[in-house]
Order: structure tokens, then sequence, then C-alpha cells
């Protein structure tokens, strides 16, 4: 628990609420999709305009398309980050979005301020110094990150399918076990257990969908001294003991 | 209480303020009601949160809740509205105001500019060769083509209005991109504000003493005067916003230097809004009014000092004095 990147902040509802900062590499790659999705908005509206009126002179393109120009590199993460969420179309793809650093939604100053502070992370070359910036501070924060006091963190999913999906599955699983396996009290149950540990324990138990039977029984087994059973069985032990701490009969 | 009953219970109550995230969030008037609600949920939502957390539940049932709740900050944290107030408040008071605090600011950024021009000029006077070791040679070719014309033989260079439109979208992306990177250089210690800074008089220090060589003044100064208010104004206004991001880091006072960085962040962006305002009229004035080389010189010359007198007054007397309020 303590190498991991959560951060947390305490909300006035007196509740602390946990942020996941996203590192260097999803950031860059946020960063390759809004350059290029700029690079095809540019290309589109030129050819667009080049075919729109042949009476074009090609001073006026120059002019208009500078104007565009300016307006992607400099308004473009400024534009989207207020309008959809904290989040350029880059960052959404990647799952990822910009909040102040008291989880609140990023205001337009605060976007501004981290935006315009580009030049300064782009320095000298491929925003270098915000990469060392990020890689130094705790919360992978770019220094327009830090003036502004802002975050970038993963976006907080709908997470309702997949809680049902969970619940579907807990179902299945115990209409297949044996009725007696249900009702006699896990071996576990008398070995006392720390908070951390039981936690680890129903974490197994709510993940084991997303596992395969294979890697289910390795982990399982690595419990086996206690509850001196190996393979499927040393599984099921593990969720008859999780689903008789929740309460779940 | 175990926690399958903890979710029975309220598993209603949290999917039916999560299916409340999905509208929009802008409001409509019954929505309103709606909101209220959701501010109550939001409390017992977050009342929740931390009995799993102190109860020890699943780390999956927590982090449903917390993204819950992530999620629901977007709706009762939005932007404020009202963006016209706030902008005629802005260019009423803040602006003016914001410029004239950071007055010794300006003052450093004006005299290093000048130093640089100046420099520059004397030497380049000296020796008009010179200029091929600052500029490269096809920009000294242009520049000389540029203001190559006879204000006496012609109209000087025939523009259409087209190209009018042209030259204000190059200047204002070009000239806002030298201001916006002056700011951002600041908080590389103040160094990329002073670099880019004392460049920019080099490059107007050179060109000038080169010009002034060949016997081209006149069509320079009819062509730069009226738009160097506003320009120059911007210039200096964003270098003095990236000085003072650069102090902050370098002589934080008793505050943490992030903490020091963040409120001076707040205070430059007053100045900031206004240097793009300021960036944009410059741009308007050197593509429609400056570039108009059938205008006699005195004419130019008067128009560029009727505006930077408007521009000082402007800067000088609006907003009134920020003690009195």
């Amino acid at each position: 628990m303590m190498i991991d990147t959560i951060y947390s902040v305490e909300l006035p509802e007196g509740v602390d609420l946990y942020l996941h900062p996203a590192g260097p590499l999803v950031r860059s790659l946020a960063w390759c999709i809004d350059s290029l999705l700029r690079a095809v908005i540019y290309t589109a509206a030129m050819i667009l305009f080049l075919s729109l009126s042949s009476a074009i002179t090609p001073q006026l393109l120059f002019g208009v398309m500078s104007v565009g120009l300016f307006l992607l590199e400099w308004f473009y993460p400024i534009f989207f980050e207020c309008v959809n969420r904290g989040a350029t179309p880059g960052k959404q793809w990647v799952g990822i979005e910009v909040v102040q650093s008291n989880g609140a939604p990023v205001t337009l100053s605060a976007s501004i301020i981290r935006n315009f502070l580009r030049t300064a992370d782009f320095f000298p070359l491929l925003y270098f110094t915000g990469l060392l910036s990020m890689l130094v501070d705790a919360r992978f924060r770019r220094l327009g990150d830090m003036a502004a006091d802002t975050l970038v963190v993963y976006r907080a999913k709908p997470n309702r399918a997949l809680f049902e999906n969970q619940e579907r599955g807990v179902e299945l699983e115990s209409n297949a076990l044996p009725e007696q396996t249900l009702n006699t009290p896990s071996k576990l149950a008398t070995f006392p257990l720390t908070q951390a540990e039981q936690q680890w324990l129903v974490h197994f138990e709510e993940a084991h969908p997303h596992l395969s039977l294979a890697r289910q029984i390795e982990l399982a087994e690595l419990l086996s001294p206690l509850t001196g059973v190996s393979g499927e069985e040393a599984v099921n032990e593990l969720h008859q003991w999780a689903r008789q701490w929740k309460g779940q009969r | 209480m175990k926690q399958y009953q903890f979710e029975a219970r309220y598993a209603e109550e949290w999917e039916r303020f999560e299916r409340s995230l999905h509208s929009s969030l802008t409001l409509t008037k019954e929505e309103a009601d709606e909101k209220l609600k959701m501010t109550r949920d939001y409390r017992r939502i977050c009342q929740h949160l931390a009995l799993a957390r102190s109860r020890g539940y699943s780390m999956t049932l927590q982090d449903r809740l917390n993204q819950l709740l992530r999620r629901a900050q977007h709706h009762l944290y939005p932007e404020p509205a009202s963006v016209s107030q706030r902008l005629i408040r802005y260019f009423t008071t803040t602006f003016p105001r914001a410029v004239r605090r950071s007055w010794r600011w300006i003052a450093l950024s004006a005299a290093i500019f000048l130093v640089a021009l100046l420099l520059t000029a004397s030497q380049v006077h000296q020796n008009p060769n010179l200029i091929y070791q600052i500029l490269p040679h096809e920009t000294v070719r242009e520049f000389e083509q540029m203001y190559s014309w006879s204000h006496y033989s012609a109209t000087g260079p025939s523009r259409r209005a087209e190209d009018d439109w042209v030259m204000f979208g190059f200047y204002l992306s070009h000239n806002s991109a030298v201001g916006f990177r002056l700011y951002g250089g600041g908080v590389l210690a103040g160094i990329g504000t002073l670099v880019s800074l004392a460049w920019n008089g080099i490059y107007f220090g050179a060109v000038t003493a080169y010009l002034l060589h060949l016997g081209k003044g006149y069509n320079l100064f009819g062509f730069v005067v009226p738009h160097t208010p506003f320009e120059l104004a911007a210039i200096l206004l964003s270098a003095s916003a990236g000085f003072q991001l650069g102090s902050a880091l370098l002589f934080p006072g008793r505050r943490p230097r992030l903490q020091k960085l963040r409120s001076v962040a707040r205070e430059t962006l007053e100045l900031l809004y206004g240097v793009a305002t300021l960036f944009f009229l410059a741009a308007v004035v050197e593509a429609f009014w400056s570039a108009r080389f059938e205008l006699p010189l005195s004419l130019k010359l008067l128009s560029g000092g009727v505006l930077a007198l408007l521009l000082l007054s402007y800067l000088f007397l609006a907003g009134g004095d920020r003690d009195s309020h």
C-alpha cells in the first residue's frame, strides 16, 4: 500500500476521496492523440476551405490558416478542458482528466495557467522539463500543474455494469458449489487475520471473475498451509470464507 | 452490519444517484429541485463511504462509492456563469489595477528590452554588416524588400483587402505566441522570459539600425509606430508576468515555493487576459491601419501618439484606487 500513487483529498463532508494520478506514459499517449487530432482538424479545414471556393487567393488562405493554427495550438486544450469535464479528446480516449488538487472540476483560470505554461514544460524539446518535473513529483505534476494547482487523474468510470456482472458471477458460483461447503465454517475462520488481510481475501473473492481459473488456484494455494487444501478446493475455501465475512449466505 | 446487508440496504439509493449523474450539467427549471435532492444524497453517500472504510468493507465497494462521489463533483461544483458581468468588471477595474500593481516588473522588462535594443542598435549602426551575424541572410533580404518601396514615387506596395486579412492572421498568431512564450518562460526561474525578451530587443534593434543605415527609416517608422503602443504594452506586460512567476520561485519569502507560485500565477492571470486583448488590438491596427502606405507619415505618427496616450490614461486612471474600495 505504501508504493501506490493514490492521493487522498478530504472533502468538506468529512470523508477522504481517493484520486489516482496519471503517469507520464499515459499522459504522453493522450498528448500524441491530441496532436494527431489537431493535425487532422487542420488538414480537413484546409481541404474544406480550398474546395468550397476556388476564388480564394493563397494569401487569404494563409491568413485564415495562421489564425486557425494559433487557436489550435493555444486554445484547443483550454476549450476542451473547460467544456468536456477536464478532458481533451486525447485524455478522454485514454481515460484521464484534469481536476483541481481538491478533486473539484478544473476552472477556466486554472486551465489557462496550466496550458500557457506548456512553453516551459516543453523546453528544450518534447516536454523534457515537464517529464523531469513529473518524475520528481509524487503526484506526476508538470510545472504548469504545480502553478495552476491541478492534477491529471484517471477518470471515474460508471461502475454499475461491473458491479452487476460481479453479483451475477457470485450467484452462478454459489449455485455451482456443493451445499455442505457453504454451511461448514471455513477453516480460516479460526485463524486471526488482520483487517488488511481480511480485505485482501474479500477482494480476491470480488475480483475472481476477472481471473482465469489457473490464476485463481495459484493465488489461493498461497494459503494452503492454513487451509490445508489445494487446487479448486483452495479457491472454494477462500470464496466461502469471504462470503461468510460479507454476511452472504 | 455485514457488508452484504449494507449493500442490500443502500444499493437502490446508489443506483438512483448514479442515474441522476447521467443528466446534463446545465440545469433546466425542474432539475433545480433534483439538484437540491442530489446534494442531500451526495452527503449521505459521503457518509456511506466513511462507514465502508471504517468497517473495512471490500475495496470493490469502497472504490465504487469513491468513483460515484468523484463523478458527482462535476455536477456539484460547476464553473460559475455570468460571463458578461465578469468581463465588464475585468476591463473596468481588475486589469488596470493589476497593471499598476506590477509597475516595478514592467519597468524592469522595459529596461531589459530597451538596453538590449539600444546596445544592438548602436553596434549595428557602427558596423551594419553585424546584422548578418544576428539574423540569417534570407531574413535580412526579406526586410530589405519589405521596406524598399519609395514613398515619393508611388503609393507603396499595392495591397488588396484580403491581404489585410492575411496579415491580420499572421500578426495575431505570431505576436501572441511570442507574448505567451514570454509568460510561460517565467516558470523556468525567469530565465526563459529574460532570454526571449532580450532577444526581441536585439532583433528589433538590429533591424531598426540596419534599415536606418539603408535610409529606409521613413518607411519603417511609418509602418511600425501606429501599432507600437499596443504591441509594446502587450510584450512588456507578458514579460512582467513571466518575471513575477520567476521571482515567486526564486524569492518565495516566508511561504513554501509552490504556494507562492500558485498565488502569483493567479495574480498574473489578471494581466494575461488583458495581454491577449492588447495583442488582438495591435494586430487589428497593424493589419488595417499601419499597412496603409498611401497615408502621410505625419498621420501615422500622430495616430501612434494618440493611441499611446489613450492606452496610458486607461491603464493609469481606470478602476480607481484599490484602497478606496
